[in-house]
């Protein structure tokens, strides 16, 4: 296993390699040059100056100095200079990768939860109406557009109902407490949480039906009911540890939906996220920001189909990494 | 229900007693796709949907950039009186009893207007003709291309297939949607910006159908059979491999031009998009934002006719597949 883990690692590198020499390679041929924005308000500043600044920048260099230098100082940590908001790039990313992780963590739970329920419920009382009732909910809710059931949802609780805010991540008027703010926060995070949650359960869902389906018609769960084991032990013991295997493959893929689908719904509640900022600089012609988002987000999701690799092993035992 | 056989339709023998109807394959898919009742609903919504924007710009009253300020953020009505200046505005019933010879009845906005009186009915229409134009042609190409690099990865295999593979991992752990968005930030977007921006991302993308299928036939029998009568990898490719994917292309392109209109709708809704003045269902999204509270209908029309083309062409697929593979169905 170990071995495995190592070898994967290694198989990473070249493609987060590759990826960062086609997003540096974008960010070199974006319109604009990086010194607009010095000298659009300073008549003080001569062509000399220009000349002089981009020799300093290392903006002549050839592409591959470029991009080591870009590299190495990505590596320290050192992302590059915002040109929009004038701070470090990092210094913006970081708060913000923390916001977008709480509600991507926070909706994969409950997605899970939701899925594994909803495709149990459905497998085991195949053909019933809680099964047909709730397919119908799947594939409505992987035909939603997710910002239009963003905005939908904004006018039903926050524009008719008032029971949750449209937009943003706390209040300003919020007591001291703990519990105070969790809810503070609870209420902000409900509407994002719940369509991130709701277009990857659907999926999920209908694959836990699907698979535990086809798993309740093997042998050994014949013999495991015929030994004496309640329903229950049946279903959730044995059964479904099996048909969690193409699951977590599902799973492993949907990483890159997650992080994609984060932009469009941080943006339609403006939740102060990696999203949200994506779309703020690329707006803003602050590419800089988006390419390290964008490698941010790249390695996250090749972490997170690792993370199913593994998973997959300690599920099946049967798999060998040799 | 009479058993059905796909075979050559043929002479029975006398003797065999039970009536048994021999039914060719392609009528075989059709029945089956005919029993799949929800994809034939989202068939007839659909080609409905096709009519509503393809033929219906022809049959409305007003063109798509018809600024009207004095109609604005009216809603929906079929029924309307011309406004006057200084009088309440008058729609539907009210306006049918309240019609006179100086204020006539005239036809009014099924759908609502948006804050520059343009009609949002007729607006949509347009709009659908970009959506659903790019999420067709995209669809097309995207498959087309993703069979030829599939079925030729799939083909040559070893160096060209570990190059195509690995690029094809590249693609897919990049999250799209922000890549596409610098793309079309680098690329000013209209209808066939769009279309190419959205085709670099899907062409790659594909492939692994294909390249499953060309590495199953490479071992068949017919493979061998052409290859010993001197077929060349073109031939093999155009005549023999892809004709035998196309049942699981054709599935994956239904399902692709719902994928392609989600995206570019997102797009547009961002504002990175199909850009203003030309409508899509996404951009007229965006616009509507702004007027939550007084005109919720623009809000809820453009997203109503984007569920429905997604919803209906994931029902397509749906029956498409359980259509031309029976074993395919997830139940």
């Amino acid at each position: 296993m170990g071995r495995f883990i190592l070898h994967r690692i290694l198989q990473m590198l070249p493609i987060i390699v590759l990826v960062s020499i086609l997003a540096f390679a974008l960010l070199k041929s974006m319109p604009g040059d990086p010194l607009d924005r010095m000298f659009e308000n300073n008549p003080d500043f001569t062509y000399e100056d220009y000349v002089r600044l981009r020799a300093l920048y290392g903006l002549d260099d050839p592409f591959y100095v470029a991009y080591f230098k870009w590299a190495s100082q990505a590596l320290q940590g050192n992302l590059g200079y915002s040109r929009q908001y004038r701070v470090p790039a990092q210094d913006l990313i970081l708060p913000r990768l923390q916001n977008t992780m709480t509600l991507t963590i926070i909706s994969f739970i409950f997605a899970i939860q939701a899925a594994l329920a909803i495709g149990i419920i459905s497998a085991v009382k195949q053909y019933s109406a809680i099964d047909y009732a709730s397919m119908a909910l799947t594939f409505v809710g992987s035909s939603l557009p997710n910002f239009w059931l963003g905005l939908m949802l904004i006018i039903l609780f926050s524009v008719q109902l008032h029971w949750l805010p449209p937009g943003g991540i706390m209040s300003t008027d919020v007591g001291p407490g703990f519990w105070e703010r969790a809810l503070d926060r609870g209420k902000y995070l409900a509407m994002p949480v719940f369509i991130t949650a709701f277009a990857e359960m659907t999926s999920w869902a209908r694959f836990t039906r699907n698979s535990l389906l086809d798993v309740l018609q093997l042998d050994y769960l014949r013999t495991a009911r015929a030994k004496g084991l309640t329903e229950q032990t049946v279903i959730l013991r044995h059964a479904l540890k099996n048909s969690l295997l193409p699951l977590v493959t599902v799973i492993g893929t949907s990483f890159s939906r997650f992080f994609a689908g984060a932009v469009v719904i941080e943006t339609v509640f403006s939740y102060p996220g990696m999203g949200k900022l994506m779309y703020d600089s690329v707006m803003g012609n602050d590419f800089v920001v988006s390419m390290s988002i964008l490698m941010i987000l790249c390695v996250m999701v090749l972490w997170g189909n690792l993370l199913a690799d593994i998973t997959y092993g300690w599920l099946d035992p049967r798999i060998r990494y040799d | 229900m009479a058993r059905e056989i796909a075979a050559p339709t043929r002479v029975l023998p006398r003797y065999e007693e039970k009536q048994v109807k021999v039914v060719g394959l392609y009528r075989m898919i059709l029945m089956r796709f005919i029993r799949h009742r929800l994809a034939v609903i989202g068939l007839g919504v659909e080609t409905a949907l096709l009519f509503f924007t393809f033929v219906g710009p022809f049959l409305v009253p007003y063109s798509p950039d018809q600024v009207n300020l004095r109609e604005r953020f009216a809603p929906p009505s079929f029924a309307m009186l011309t406004p006057v200046t200084g009088q309440p505005h008058v729609y539907n019933m009210a306006a049918v009893s309240a019609a006179s010879d100086e204020r006539p009845l005239r036809f009014g906005h099924p759908l609502g207007t948006d804050d520059l009186g343009r009609d949002t009915m007729t607006r949509a229409m347009f709009g659908g003709r970009v959506s659903l134009g790019i999420g067709f042609i995209v669809a097309i190409f995207a498959t087309i291309m993703s069979a030829v690099i599939g079925s030729v990865s799939g083909y040559a295999g070893g160096w060209w297939d570990n190059l195509i593979q690995r690029a094809n991992d590249v693609s897919h752990s990049l999250p799209d949607l922000p890549i596409l968005m610098i793309l079309s930030k680098m690329f000013p977007p209209g209808f066939w910006t769009m279309c190419l921006i959205l085709l670099a991302m899907g062409g790659i993308r594909g492939g692994r159908v294909t390249r499953s299928m060309v590495l199953r036939l490479k071992q068949e029998q017919f493979t061998e059979a052409a290859k010993a009568s001197g077929a060349a990898w073109p031939r093999l490719i155009f005549r023999h491999f892809i004709p035998n994917a196309l049942s699981p292309l054709t599935v994956s392109m239904t399902l692709s031009v719902g994928n392609a209109i989600r995206t570019e709708t997102s797009l547009s809704y961002l504002g990175l998009g199909i850009q203003p003045p030309m409508p899509s269902w996404g951009n007229m999204l965006s616009n509507a934002q702004q007027y939550f509270f007084s005109a919720p209908w623009l809000v809820f029309y453009p997203g109503i006719f984007i569920f429905l083309t997604l919803f209906c062409f994931n029902m397509i697929g749906d029956g498409l597949r359980d259509a031309f593979d029976p074993r395919m169905t997830q139940r």
